[in-house]
C-alpha cells in the first residue's frame, strides 16, 4: 500500500520522460578524411564518387548500415576552393536521413559554384 | 514535525518560485542550420532542404551548364497544402543559390516590375538625372525561362500517431515554345508521436 504513490511517480516521470510530441524523420572512424563524424554512429561510408559535370563538382558518398534495425543520421557539406577557402554556407543546411537496416542511402552534394573543388561531409546523430 | 518542517521550508520555496517566475524569458541565438524536429509541420529543415534539392538538380541540366547564363524569371508555387506556407522562401532561396553559382541570371520582373518602370519613368521624365547616366525604357531583357511549381501534402492521423508526406514540384518551362525542360521534386516525410501524458 505505502509503495502505491512511489510506483505511480515513477510511471509518470518515465511516461513523461520522452519530449511531448517527439519527431522521428524516418560509426567506426571513416578511412576518407574528407568525411568528418561527430559522433559514434552506427553507419559508415561506403564508396566516395566526385566528378565534374560542367563548372560544378558533385560528389555521391554511400552511407552502409549492416545493423538490423534503421539508423538515424544527420549530414551537411561544406565546399572548400582550391586554396581551402570555405564557400556557400548558407547552402549547406545540417539535413536528416535515415539509413534502413541492411540497407545504404546516397548522399548527394553539388558544390555552390564553379569555384568549389573540395569537400567536407560532416556526420552526427540527430539531437534527442 | 512535519507540520514545524513544512512551515520552515513554506517561505523561502515560495520565494524562490516567485524569483523564478518573476524573471523574463530567457532569449538566445540558435543555429540556423540545425535539423528543426519540433512539429511535423512544414519547417526551416524542409525548406533548406527543397532548395538544395532543386539546385543540385537544376545545375547539372544543360539549359543551366551550358554556359549562356540563360535568363529566368521566378513564375508561381502553388500552396497545395492545408498549412501556411510561404512559398516565396522557397523559390528565394533557389533563386539566391543559383545566381551565387553565376550560371544563371534572373530577371527582377516578377518581384520588382513597378518599381523598374516607376524609376525609369522618374529617369526619363523628371529632368534631374544627367541625360549620360539615364536607362532607356524598352531594353528590359527577356526571361528565357520560367520557373514554377508546387508543394502537396498528405497528411494522416491514426490515435497518437500522425504521418505527414510532401511534396515539392518545380519545372523549367521554355518561354519561347513552351516545353518543359527541366522538372524535379523533393518527397519529404515526417512521423509525429504524441506523449502519453501531456500536450
Amino acid at each position: 500500500m505505502n509503495h502505491v504513490p512511489a510506483i505511480a511517480l515513477l510511471i509518470l516521470v518515465l511516461a513523461c520522460g520522452r519530449p511531448a510530441n517527439r519527431l522521428e524523420y524516418g560509426i567506426e572512424p571513416p578511412s576518407d578524411s574528407r568525411i568528418v563524424v561527430h559522433d559514434r554512429l552506427a553507419v559508415r561510408h561506403g564508396e566516395v564518387h566526385t566528378r565534374r559535370e560542367g563548372l560544378i563538382q558533385h560528389v555521391q558518398v554511400e552511407l552502409v548500415n549492416d545493423g538490423a534495425s534503421d539508423e538515424a543520421v544527420e549530414y551537411r557539406w561544406e565546399w572548400m576552393d582550391a586554396e581551402g577557402f570555405q564557400l556557400g554556407d548558407t547552402i549547406s543546411s545540417w539535413q536528416p536521413v535515415v539509413v534502413a537496416g541492411k540497407a545504404h542511402v546516397l548522399l548527394t552534394g553539388a558544390g555552390p559554384g564553379p569555384a568549389a573543388v573540395n569537400f567536407r561531409l560532416y556526420l552526427r546523430r540527430p539531437a534527442r | 514535525m512535519t507540520t514545524r518542517i513544512l512551515r520552515r521550508f513554506t517561505v523561502p520555496l515560495l520565494v524562490v518560485a516567485a524569483a523564478g517566475c518573476a524573471s523574463g524569458p530567457r532569449v538566445r541565438y540558435g543555429d540556423p542550420t540545425k535539423v528543426e524536429t519540433l512539429t511535423e509541420q512544414y519547417g526551416s529543415t524542409d525548406l533548406q532542404g527543397i532548395a538544395e534539392r532543386m539546385v543540385q538538380s537544376l545545375v547539372r541540366h544543360p539549359a543551366i551548364s551550358g554556359g549562356n547564363r540563360p535568363v529566368v524569371q521566378v513564375s508561381t508555387v502553388k500552396n497545395k497544402t492545408t498549412e501556411h506556407i510561404d512559398t516565396k522562401t522557397i523559390t528565394d532561396k533557389i533563386r539566391t543559390a543559383l545566381i551565387k553559382t553565376g550560371m544563371v541570371r534572373f530577371t527582377a520582373v516578377s518581384d520588382a516590375n513597378r518599381e523598374m518602370l516607376d524609376n525609369l519613368e522618374y529617369q526619363e521624365h523628371s529632368g534631374v538625372v544627367s541625360k549620360a547616366s539615364r536607362k532607356r525604357v524598352g531594353r528590359q531583357v527577356g526571361a528565357d525561362y520560367l520557373l514554377y511549381g508546387e508543394i502537396d501534402s498528405i497528411v494522416k492521423r491514426a490515435g497518437r500517431q500522425s504521418d505527414v508526406y510532401y511534396k515539392f514540384t518545380l519545372n523549367l518551362v521554355d518561354v519561347e515554345t513552351g516545353l518543359i525542360e527541366w522538372a524535379d521534386e523533393k518527397e519529404i516525410r515526417k512521423e509525429s508521436t504524441k506523449a502519453v501524458v501531456g500536450p
